[in-house]
């Protein structure tokens, strides 16, 4: 499988990085800890959008969708009805798929703009459902304490550290579904339904099929940031699922690339999320400054910042 | 059922609103029976091709394909049935390599997989049995060169050869080429016609083409078509004489 030396030096850094990302607990304060879980519960919403971006060229306005009804099936599982969080992760993940393949349905008969404004709508709807149905979901308050249990804590004596290598376990199996599907014979036929549906169609594929069950893929992909996000923050809230946080995942994607559904999400997640926080901290007007950023690499970068490797690595060849 | 021609048009028409694009139209085709589709833009020539292909549903008539009646049979299910195409314009994967077009392109064919459940979730590129087929065909219309390129880094010339390359690469027993030569250079011409001729002689092929020339030099049947009507199918002799032929082209 290892021929060329850029896969030697690519096969290096990704070690590399994983043994950074291991290390990443014994090294440092509990700030950057949790700063890193963040980026990837939503790296991996992220990795959700860019995967249909990338794979089908459908933008996905419903990605936090999943996530949503995901916690709150395990927030009301646990709180409610008394299960265990294990049975409660289930049901989250069942029903979150079920629902994302009633919506699959109705929207893969859409592309393009309608794709957009349908999967607003569905988004919009999950939000109104999640802020005003209280008796169910408490409105505003969100679903509170949702703990797992102690027997989980095996890496550290520190929770966070626990959280962080629980919430990197998952993160890698993830990324590692994605990045098998992406150059799977599966993949490469999304990307021809991506470049021609109707040629796709007469050479025999069942197009319609092939994007529903990638709708589903993605959405099993925020149901399972879902759990990491009740996991790390014990709760969930109507806030997950706002439009502005569609759109914090969709200019993520845009930042680092959304051609490149790994490295580009996980870049643009880290440096959104990064500013995020870093500039509330300073100023009020920190989303004006977020924006500016966005601006500028948009027309500097249209294809975001892993571009700039391409473009690199295309000067080189012309040598 | 092996005495049915391959391909059988029967009554076939198609309207598009108050518009009948393709009317009452009947043309069978076996072995030694390739024909050239001519007639003026608008005639209803290739919404005749989507039509035998599944892209549209016929509104009457019916088309047998090897004896089986397909007229209400998705797209899918027809191109399981030893038929394939072009298209006027390139329709190809823009942004894909020549080589995952052709890959996608054996999806029906017997050089699909060694074991076809596993198929989709293999990497791509380590079928075997997809690659040798894809270098036979990349040999036979000369794109080894490209293997790895991008279609939308390519010349309409090359387009169109990979046009080509996808319609034979899963062996069918039917072709039907779309203007297969439009805007192409002299040289590009030589080579596709070229191809074309030696298939016409091994396969059944239905042939949309403008350049009578060319046109007539792959077969001696050659059916018109106007306003969505077959109007005449003859040798080249006939359809030059005949006057209704004369009347459309205003021929000298």
């Amino acid at each position: 499988m290892i021929k060329s030396k850029t896969d030697k030096f690519r096969l290096s850094g990704l070690l590399a990085l994983l043994l950074f990302l291991i290390a990443v607990p014994m090294l440092s304060s509990s700030f950057l800890i949790t700063m890193m879980i963040r980026y990837m519960y939503y790296g991996l919403l992220t990795i959700s959008f860019a995967f249909l971006a990338s794979q089908l060229g459908l933008f996905s306005l419903m990605v936090p969708v999943s996530l949503t009804i995901c916690g709150y099936i395990i927030g009301l599982g646990v709180l409610r009805w008394n299960m265990s969080i294990w049975l409660a992760i289930l049901l989250g993940i069942l029903g979150s798929q079920l629902f994302a393949a009633l919506c699959g349905v109705m929207v893969n008969k859409s592309k393009g703009i309608s794709f957009l404004m349908l999967t607003l709508v569905i988004s919009q709807l999950v939000w109104a459902l999640s802020l005003q149905w209280t008796t169910v979901t408490n409105g505003t308050t969100g679903l509170l304490d949702i703990r797992f249990p102690e027997y989980i804590n095996i890496f550290s004596a520190q929770p966070n550290v626990n959280q962080y290598y629980w919430t990197f376990i998952v993160f890698v199996l993830c990324v590692a579904l994605v990045f098998l599907l992406t150059r799977s014979s599966y993949g490469l036929r999304l990307r021809g339904v991506r470049d021609s549906e109707s040629r796709m169609m007469a050479l025999g594929y069942h197009t319609s099929t092939l994007k529903w069950t990638a709708f589903m893929i993605a959405n099993l992909i925020s149901a399972i940031a879902g759990v990491l996000y009740v996991y790390n923050n014990g709760m969930i809230t109507p806030d997950v699922m706002t439009l502005s946080s569609t759109n914090k995942s969709l200019i993520s994607s845009i930042l680092g690339g959304a051609g490149t559904p790994l490295l580009g999400s996980m870049i643009g997640t880290v440096i959104y999320r990064t500013f995020d926080v870093m500039l509330s901290g300073l100023t009020r007007r920190y989303l004006t400054l977020v924006g500016l950023l966005f601006l500028t690499v948009v027309m500097i970068l249209p294809d975001g910042i892993t571009s700039v490797a391409k473009r690199f690595r295309r000067g080189k060849r012309h040598e | 059922m092996s005495k049915q021609p391959a391909l059988v048009i029967e009554n076939v028409t198609k309207n598009f609103g108050g518009v009948c694009a393709v009317d009452h139209v009947s043309l069978s085709l076996d072995t030694g029976e390739s024909t050239v589709i001519i007639g003026p833009n608008g005639a209803g020539k290739t919404s005749l091709f989507n039509l035998i292909t599944g892209t549209y549903l016929l509104d009457e008539g019916r088309i047998l394909l090897f004896g089986e009646d397909v007229s209400r049979k998705p797209v899918q299910v027809r191109s399981q049935l030893s038929m394939s195409r072009t298209y006027q314009t390139c329709n190809l994967f823009a942004e894909l390599t020549v080589e995952q077009n052709l890959y996608l392109a054996l999806h029906n064919s017997k050089w699909r997989a060694s074991r076809k459940a596993l198929e989709p979730f293999m990497p791509w590129f380590t079928n075997r049995t997809r690659k040798e087929r894809i270098d036979e065909v990349l040999e036979a219309v000369q794109l080894e060169h490209l293997r790895n390129t991008q279609i939308l880094n390519m010349s309409h010339g090359e387009q169109r050869q990979l046009e080509l390359g996808i319609a034979i690469a899963t062996d069918p027993k039917i072709i039907l080429f779309d203007e297969p030569m439009a805007g192409l250079s002299p040289t590009e011409r030589v080579f596709i016609g070229e191809l074309i001729k030696k298939l016409a002689k091994e396969k059944i092929i239905l042939v949309i083409e403008h350049d009578m020339e060319f046109a007539l030099s792959i077969t001696e049947r050659v059916a018109v078509m106007n306003h969505g009507k077959l109007i005449f199918i003859g040798t080249p002799d006939e359809v030059r004489a005949s006057e209704a032929v004369q009347r459309i082209y205003k021929l000298d």
